[in-house]
């Protein structure tokens, strides 16, 4: 009835739009690729298989335990690397540098944590899928109801914060221009706070789905980060919708393509999945650098300028 | 035997200080020139070890015509075998081979550089990092999946370009490693006191101001890369002929990206020899940890090589906290041909105040003379 490629492509997507939001959040307020942040959804993804295999509880459990955990290690990032950094005048390639070593150095921790796991629980660890303890309504499995469910109210509150309440509007504000925003008594560091939470919350969210519909694995960050980074820049880096967008439309077209390329050139195709997002980043970036965003103010520009000019005339 | 051993250690530490010196000096070029942060350093260095790893075998099988009904991949060792028969007596194939496979590389890591900086070269800082570092993630599926290439995540034989030296082998090959990278230091030596090098620095300090004054950014940017990625691709080829293998995964981004830039932050940015001491600091401490590593390996339930990546990457962070600027900070450039006592002489006549980075600039040997 419901084809199992739809399935895939929407659990996969689900997560890389979790993912991109923050990663597009945290550009936009701090000016900083967010290299660090595919480790959360590692950390996430252990969570899960710690809870499945090792204590024997339901996976669900694992999700607010990884959203905590990935926003508690954020703030640590912030606090403790971002915000030191920026206070002695590092500029953003800097940053960049100290985000990826601190990737080694997380990424290096869970590896450690895999090889305990193996070789002290005697319990394998790398490369595991959890999908028989998930729960299934009727044909759908739980990992996709939940996911969309949580994306929805993730997509629906971040949208009301940001239009309806004080915060968001400050927050905004920072996006538009951070020293005039402090001038007008927005705690700007407050606001990269709270994005720098809400990223690594949302990165160790998208973590603990994995596993229960993939393959899973302390490499499944590096997999998941070609998609994240390509669904950011295809929806602009500027704005949270296009990273929404963006997010759909990269990781949809990532699984499906992959699949068509499987059925026409057989298996192999398969193992070079990554080339897809890949691709499509390049050619935004050549053709199109701001992205889905800057396309769709372009059309706005060429067919709803004119009314509007009008209305100013006759006014 | 120990002797023996201490001997090999020593040689290890030296190609490997000879091969990472090729990669940064290029990284120090790039980045601490031109300001582009080549963050897929790596996809080079895979690149020079691809171009090894695949047609070195299959061009000297064709050469001696050894076997050729079999696959090349699948009996690799057989091959390979056979082939380093004939080169054990014949320098001068081993010789033709090895700078054929160089030039090879360095123009077909130019193509590459070229074709993995397109998208982004006009685009400056994240984007540019974004797309290097999934163009190398890129660079190294390929590898490890297209089993023609280089055997996929097995590894493929390489003949031994160098048999004919006999027992004088291993230091031999150390030699031209040296000459190798001797000649890429002093091409990029020359070429960061030409005035190429003033033009690059303006791009890399103010971009537009380069482009009012009539340079072409973008074209510099992509000529830099160009070269940058040829030059790199060097070290990969003398790293597959040193093992006498090329394996698709151990070109990582942690060994080729990471720990290059690790090594020329330590040493100091915009300066070779920033890059070169940075380097030999690196080396040496990780060659000691690989020496010492088994010492603690029976006492922890994990592999001792994440500890060491933690390591290297809270040494990396503190650097960059306490000391950004490196060991060796960099120097204004020198312009040939000028004498500086003069114009300093002048400017002192005319009463302007000379910066303090110029005054810097003279050694003690030259204040001791002029007293």
């Amino acid at each position: 009835m419901f084809p199992p490629l739809i399935k895939d492509a929407l659990v996969y997507a689900n997560c890389v739009t979790m993912m991109s939001i923050g990663f597009t959040l945290v550009y936009m307020i701090s000016r900083v690729p967010n290299f660090a942040q595919s480790t959360f959804a590692v950390l996430g993804v252990y969570c899960t298989f710690t809870m499945v295999r090792i204590l024997e509880l339901n996976p669900y459990i694992a999700m607010p335990l990884g959203f905590l955990l990935g926003a508690f290690l954020a703030l640590v990032v912030y606090l403790g690397v971002i915000n030191t950094l920026t206070k002695y005048g590092a500029g953003p390639i800097l940053l960049t540098i100290s985000l990826l070593a601190l990737q080694q150095i997380f990424l290096a921790g869970v590896q450690i944590y895999a090889d305990y796991v193996r070789n002290v629980l005697n319990i394998y660890s790398r490369g595991f899928m959890l999908r028989v303890n998930d729960f299934r309504v009727g044909e759908f499995p739980g990992v996709l109801l939940v996911s969309t469910v949580l994306i929805v109210i993730i997509i629906v509150s971040l949208h009301l914060v940001l239009t309806r309440t004080q915060f968001g509007i400050a927050m905004r504000a920072t996006v538009e221009n951070a020293p005039l925003a402090a001038v007008l008594g927005i705690n700007v560091k407050r606001i990269s706070i709270v994005s720098w939470v809400i990223t690594g919350g949302l990165a160790g969210l998208a973590g603990t789905f994995l596993p229960l519909w993939f393959s899973s694995g302390p490499a499944s960050g590096g997999t998941l980060s070609t998609s994240v980074f390509a669904a950011s820049v295809v929806g602009g880096l500027t704005s949270i919708y296009g990273a929404i967008i963006g997010g759909y439309v990269i990781s949809l077209l990532e699984v499906w393509g992959s699949y068509l390329l499987m059925k026409q050139l057989g298996l192999w195709a398969g193992a070079y999945r990554m080339l897809i997002p890949l691709t499509l980043m390049s050619l935004i970036l050549m053709y199109e650098p701001g992205g889905i965003v800057s396309i769709i103010e372009k059309i706005q520009e060429r067919y709803l300028r004119p009314k509007k000019v009008r209305r100013r005339e006759s006014s | 035997m120990m002797n023996e051993f201490i001997i090999q250690w020593v040689i290890d530490l030296i190609m490997f200080f000879l091969l990472y010196l090729i990669v940064t000096m290029n990284l120090n070029f790039m980045y601490g020139y031109t300001g582009i942060p080549h963050f897929g350093i790596s996809l080079s260095v895979a690149g020079g070890g691809y171009v090894v790893g695949a047609l070195t075998g299959r061009i000297l099988r064709w050469w001696y015509n050894v076997y050729p009904e079999l696959d090349f991949m699948y009996e690799n060792a057989k091959i390979t075998d056979q082939i380093n028969l004939y080169l054990a007596h014949d320098p001068v194939t081993g010789i033709g081979i090895f700078l054929f496979i160089i030039v090879l590389s360095l123009a077909l890591n130019a193509c590459l550089g070229y074709i993995v900086s397109r998208p982004a070269i006009r685009l400056t800082g994240s984007y540019l990092i974004i797309v290097f570092i999934g163009m190398a993630e890129a660079v190294r599926v390929i590898g490890m999946n297209y089993y023609p290439l280089v055997g996929g995540t097995f590894w493929v034989h390489v003949p031994d370009a160098f048999a004919w030296m006999g027992s004088f082998r291993r230091e031999g090959y150390l030699l031209i490693a040296g000459l190798f990278t001797l000649f890429v230091f002093l091409l990029l030596q020359s070429l960061s006191t030409s005035p190429l090098a003033r033009v690059v620095r303006a791009v890399r300090e103010n971009a537009v101001s380069a482009e009012c004054v009539g340079k072409d950014v973008v074209g510099i940017r992509t000529k830099i890369v160009v070269l940058c990625s040829a030059l790199t691709s060097i070290s990969g080829v003398l790293y597959g002929f040193y093992i006498h293998a090329v394996l698709s995964t151990s070109y990582t981004r942690a060994t080729w990206t990471f720990y290059p830039w690790l090594m020329f932050m330590v040493g100091g940015i915009g300066n070779n020899m920033g890059a070169t001491v940075g380097t030999f600091i690196f080396i040496t401490l990780r060659r000691l940890i690989i020496f010492y590593k088994h010492s603690i390996e029976a006492y922890v339930p994990f592999q001792v090589q994440w500890l060491e990546q933690i390591m290297i990457g809270i040494m990396l962070l503190l650097i960059i906290i306490f000391r950004p600027q490196g060991l060796i900070p960099e120097k204004p450039t020198k312009m040939r041909g000028v004498n500086y006592e003069q114009v300093e002489d002048e400017m002192r006549e005319k009463g302007i105040k000379i910066p303090k980075q110029v005054m810097q600039k003279k050694t003690i040997i030259q204040r001791l003379l002029r007293k």
